[in-house]
């Protein structure tokens, strides 16, 4: 028994290290109102017209064979919310993004209280 | 007890679902002008309501319709919107705010668009997450005009002793007919054919002295709609809303409807594509906007 604990240990301290969960691996945004002005969404980098807000569901992709699910924490913050705020709405990784001013800032994403990546944000004066 | 003294019998039921489907058709005991339809949420949680702040917003003129929620506001044009959600109507309101305060200005509880285009106007939940949100659209006005029931006019005709009133309206470049409380400032040429004795921040109260003829002039900044008055006798002269047909009784009098000017556009606010509605000068359903 004394030996088993210590054997069940170190298997899931490798279990963890190998990745036995959702690995992030990229970001993908998914529309849930219409703005009046296209706004352009991408996991490399957003655009979005001053003025305009637009709902979207993020959806997580995952690198390993396991899938995040809605439980996984996410949140979005907006480096400089004088340029662009992101705030939540409500439903599991639901979020409205604002364009407050022209400018550019980063969007940066945290999965389960991690920085993971920062999306370059451009918000521009209407056409 | 007889059924007509009953507090929930059918009546207030069929009251009720008359209200809630057309707005207030009577001002509900206020001072509040009749208010446009108003327009959903684009998350689908709520409604926007637009409230004119005076009659003198052309979505409110007279308070005599209950029209759809404006399509394109005047820069400058002041006004109020509320919230209601959907789920329950008792819930209470949220806090509104503009998405960007430099070209949508809130203050108290005034909205005053401040530059060319769409800005959407938040709703926020008492965590600071949004609820629900929509755009509102506002144009730089590029023409006015003067309005009697809601028609264009550049010349118009009334009897000795009579007192009208005429609205002040304003046009983007599109033909829209723009919401939002403007500030104009009115004047008379001749005030011993005609004299103002009202106005308001977009309306004014002509009372026709003496036979002759002078000009009515409504000023918004470089804007200005004249309006030529005919004093005579005894003319009368009557616009059907609904059909845009005028009717003088009076042979030495003449009314002529600007039908140039007096093309109303209607459009939804969540379209990419704008539609015009160019068959007549009155909207009869109250929608100018």
């Amino acid at each position: 028994m004394t030996r088993l604990v210590p054997a069940l240990a170190a298997l899931l301290a490798a279990a963890t290290l190998a990745g036995c969960g959702p690995r992030y691996q990229t970001i993908v945004f998914e529309l849930r109102s219409q703005p009046p002005i296209p706004v352009r969404l991408g996991a490399d980098e957003i655009e979005i017209p001053v003025g305009i807000a637009v709902s979207v569901h993020a959806r997580l992709e995952s690198s390993s064979n396991i899938e995040f699910v809605p439980d996984d924490a996410l949140d979005l913050d907006s480096e400089d919310r004088g340029i662009l705020a992101a705030d939540p709405t409500p439903g599991s990784h639901n979020f409205v993004f604002v364009g407050v001013a022209v400018g550019e800032t980063c969007l940066t994403v945290e999965v389960e209280y991690e920085d993971e990546e920062c999306i370059p944000v451009r918000v521009t004066a209407p056409g | 007890m007889s059924q007509r003294t009953s507090s929930s019998g059918p009546r207030p039921l069929l009251l009720a679902w008359l209200l809630a489907l057309g707005g207030c058709f009577d001002d509900c005991g206020s001072n509040d002008p009749y208010d446009p339809q108003p327009g959903p949420g684009e998350l689908g949680n709520g409604e926007f309501h637009y409230r004119c702040i005076d009659d003198g917003d052309p979505a409110c003129i007279d308070g005599g319709s209950v029209g759809n929620f404006p399509a394109r506001v005047a820069l400058g044009g002041r006004f109020e919107l509320a919230y209601t959600w959907n789920d329950d109507v008792s819930r209470a309101p949220p806090d509104l705010r503009s998405a960007a305060s430099e070209r949508l200005r809130l203050q108290g509880e005034i909205f005053t668009p401040l530059a060319e285009g769409y800005t959407a106007v938040l709703a926020l939940l008492p965590d600071s997450s949004i609820g629900d949100l929509i755009h509102l659209r506002a144009s730089t006005p590029i023409e006015a005009a003067l309005q009697h029931h809601r028609v264009d006019y550049s010349t118009y005709s009334v009897a000795e002793g009579d007192e009208l009133r005429f609205d002040a309206i304003t046009r983007d470049g599109d033909a829209y007919v723009l919401a939002g409380l403007l500030e104009f400032t009115f004047a008379i040429d001749d005030t011993a054919v005609a004299e103002i004795v009202g106005t308001g921040h977009a309306h004014v109260i002509l009372r026709a002295r003496a036979e002759g003829t002078t000009v009515l002039h409504a000023t918004l900044g470089d804007l200005t709609a004249d309006l030529e008055i005919s004093v005579g006798q005894g003319p009368v002269t009557s616009t059907d809303p609904t059909t845009d047909a005028e009717t003088t009784t009076s042979t030495d009098s003449s009314t002529t409807d600007d039908s140039t000017a007096g093309t109303d556009a209607t459009e939804s606010t969540t379209e990419s594509t704008d539609t015009g509605d160019t068959a007549g000068t009155t909207d009869t359903t109250g929608g100018v906007l």
